[in-house]
């Protein structure tokens, strides 16, 4: 079965290469379990809009021919990991907050973890630099910290030293 | 339809404001809730005055959150009354009869009443962020991008914030006991570390060493704090300071049962006048679990006579270890490295341990003794980094070091050190780089020392080589590939560019007058030469070339040549 065809939350049918959306482990899931046989089979989407849907295969076709991640070995010591991102996928995330964070849901739903990743590193740079405040601004986070929490970790922030 | 007090409009995921004829209206469209005067229950509108809503002087929004949402402060909030100055104020508007605002997160605040509120903003936007953030396994994939420093402040930021920052940040964490010789200092820092180490449950220790036998206490103590908390600690930083003439200290620690979770182990000592004698390192002491050992050897004169065999002893008490770094001070010309070295390739018939796990050397310097026993090593190695001097390490060794290991190396760094009248040696006889299917960062530095320059440029660089990487190179972005497939993290550093050894190294055209194309290399660093072309053509060159190569890590490369480009001015 070469194409699928995936159904996204607004209704609208697309037509995809299965070669292409094999990165995604949800979709993967459904085709077989569904046990999708010809190519008028529909993958019903919930989650996903049309906009993101067009975005995520968009990548899914550029990565197609990706080798496996080249990600460092689990035995290496704990570390925070590269946040370095090729000039296609540079550019590709170049979009509103909005669209960005819809993507990254549709990336956690559909289990692509090449995607998801480059969403997060792009949210991480976004935080990077900036304060507690900050961050709950750029984000609307509620402060549910109490002063005396808040003390206790900046304590604790002082104490502990970069390994 | 007025609205009611204490009355929740409508879940939606969109809504519209509308000004029409001095008044406003709130339309929903689509999911997340809008609240008015934070009222708990839902009410559906009704399709009387087109399902719209007209808001009173005082209605508060909360807009954005639904019940399932935490409270009622994160909400925007914004009292009608200043829609309607704002849109009489505003003279865009006037000619319109309905206008329609949209909200955005970007502009919710928690100070309700200073809110600006903008056109052309998406109250969309406040579902993907809440729903980002109630999902711990996206929060914790970003989280895991982040250095120490930024863990600091996202600890900071809220309850799931700090639960989720905590697996990261610990772990890159550690925290320095520097014993005082004042024991009045010692006895309160020493207090207040322990404290801290049971309250945060840290993971990474330093232990900074000094002091003087007649500080028996703080031995004692730090032995006491060990033999209490070694079973939580994975990373242990042990610097042993002149000072201290023996290692009944170190042994003493490291011999203690409840270190039986350590996995690295960095050791430096910094000492001449220490009895290296083996009778302070016993056989016996086995720390099954460390899987990286460290250890830095620096003298204020001539290395000690025994710390030869003292080091191969202590490695026999690591078995398991699968990384492996060793440095010593220059006066050791290599010989602890082969030492130590020798432990590893020493079956355990000859009174050896088995390293079977060894996956990944770096040494500080190799000589071709060294180089030797890693080319007898007895099974492959995954990383390899070594410093050496290409008079001492001759092309035949290094063609037989990447023979050995390339098939399964994923990582290899090597530092050639030439002075200028040796610079010839980099080409002849040419290294013919092994398919290496595994390789995914590849580095060759090298020192090229700028004495005798008249001769230097007297050198023919036509065929520049360096150690068959050219070879490769010149044959085009296919032939690149089919050797080195995972590849991806390539740096070349020439600390001195002479004649066109640029143009050699990284030229336009491969050697059918095709343009080289090398996409798989997402991170590249470079030097440029700095004495001549415009830097922009050299960076212009590499874009090409490497057409997915990190533009971050260019930047730092042609800054760095910018600075020489000004000094050399």
């Amino acid at each position: 079965m070469p194409f699928v065809n995936l159904e996204s939350s607004d209704g609208d049918l697309v037509k995809v290469d299965v070669d292409v959306i094999k990165c995604s482990v949800t979709i993967n899931a459904l085709i077989e379990h569904l046990g999708l046989e010809d190519d008028n089979e529909v993958v019903p989407l919930q989650n996903v809009g049309t906009e993101t849907l067009h975005k995520v295969l968009a990548w899914a076709k550029h990565h197609k021919d990706d080798l496996p991640s080249v990600d460092d070995d689990e035995d290496d010591p704990p570390r925070e990991r590269r946040t370095d991102i090729t000039t296609w996928d540079a550019n590709f995330i170049k979009m509103e907050q909005i669209q960005l964070f819809d993507l990254i849901l549709a990336a956690n739903y559909l289990d692509i973890s090449g995607l998801l990743d480059l969403g997060c590193k792009i949210v991480a740079d976004m935080i990077k630099g900036k304060t507690a405040d900050e961050i709950r601004t750029m984000f609307n986070i509620v402060n549910d910290l109490t002063p005396q929490e808040q003390e206790q970790i900046r304590k604790e922030n002082e104490w502990c030293e970069e390994k | 339809m007025e609205v009611e007090q204490e009355q929740l409009v409508q879940e939606v995921t969109r809504c519209e404001l509308i000004v029409e004829n001095g008044r406003i209206y709130l339309r929903p469209i689509s999911g997340a809730a809008i609240f008015v005067n934070d009222h708990p229950a839902i009410s559906q509108i009704k399709d009387e005055y087109n399902g719209r809503l007209a808001l009173r002087d005082n209605d508060r929004l909360g807009i954005g959150l639904n019940e399932e949402c935490a409270e009622p402060s994160a909400r925007f909030r914004m009292r009608v009354k200043d829609l309607y100055l704002r849109d009489n104020d505003d003279s865009s508007q006037e000619s319109c009869d309905e206008s329609v605002y949209e909200l955005s997160t970007s502009d919710f605040s928690d100070n309700s009443e200073d809110t600006t509120m903008h056109t052309s903003m998406e109250l969309e936007s406040c579902l993907p962020l809440q729903k980002v953030w109630k999902e711990p396994g996206i929060l914790s994939n970003i989280l895991s991008f982040l250095p120490h420093a930024d863990l600091k402040s996202t600890r900071l930021v809220s309850q799931s914030w700090k639960k989720e920052s905590q697996k990261y940040f610990i772990p890159l964490s550690t925290s320095s006991l520097q014993p005082s010789p004042w024991i009045s200092d010692w006895e309160k820092e020493f207090r207040d570390y322990s404290d801290n180490v049971m309250t945060y449950g840290h993971q990474n220790f330093k232990i900074c060493y000094s002091g003087h036998p007649s500080d028996g206490f703080i031995e004692e103590d730090v032995l006491l704090f060990i033999r209490k908390y070694g079973q939580q600690i994975k990373n242990l930083e042990l610097t042993i300071m002149p000072g201290r003439n023996d290692f009944a200290f170190m042994r003493d620690i490291l011999s203690d049962p409840s270190l039986h979770n350590l996995v690295e182990l960095s050791l430096t000592l910094v000492s001449n006048d220490s009895d290296y004698t083996t009778k302070y390192f016993p056989t016996g002491i086995i720390l099954a679990s460390v899987k990286s050992i460290i250890l830095n050897f620096g003298f204020e004169h001539e290395p000690p006579k025994q710390l030869v065999s003292f080091a191969s002893q202590f490695v026999k008490s690591f078995p398991n270890i699968i990384k492996f770094f060793i440095a010593a001070d220059d006066s050791m010309e290599g010989i602890l490295e082969k030492a130590v070295l020798q432990e590893f390739v020493n079956s355990p018939s000859d009174g050896g341990v088995a390293f079977k796990n060894l996956q990944e050397i770096r040494l500080q310097w190799a000589t071709s003794e060294v180089v030797d026993i890693l080319i007898d090593f007895p099974h492959q190695l995954k990383i390899i980094e070594t410093h050496f001097d290409r008079y001492d390490v001759d092309t035949h060794r290094i063609q037989n070091l990447l023979d050995k290991h390339g098939p399964v190396l994923k990582e290899l760094s090597l530092a050639i050190h030439c002075d200028s009248k040796e610079y010839e040696t980099l080409f002849e006889p040419p290294v013919d780089m092994p398919t290496c299917p595994n390789l995914k960062k590849l580095s060759y530095t090298f020192y090229l020392k700028d004495d005798g320059m008249e001769y230097v440029e007297s050198i023919d660089v036509s065929d520049v080589d360096l150690l068959g990487f050219s070879q490769v190179f010149k044959n085009g972005g296919n032939l690149f590939h089919a050797k080195f497939p995972l590849l991806h993290s390539l740096q070349i550093i020439i600390t001195r560019h002479v004649a066109n050894f640029f143009e050699q190294l990284f030229p336009a055209m491969d050697s059918q007058g095709k343009e080289i194309v090398i996409p798989q290399i997402t991170q590249f660093r470079t030097t440029f030469p700095y004495e001549s072309n415009p830097l922009n053509t050299w960076k212009a060159r590499i874009s090409s070339i490497f057409p997915n190569a990190s533009n971050h890590e260019m930047q730092v490369v042609s800054e760095k040549a910018e600075e020489m480009l000004q000094e050399s001015e």
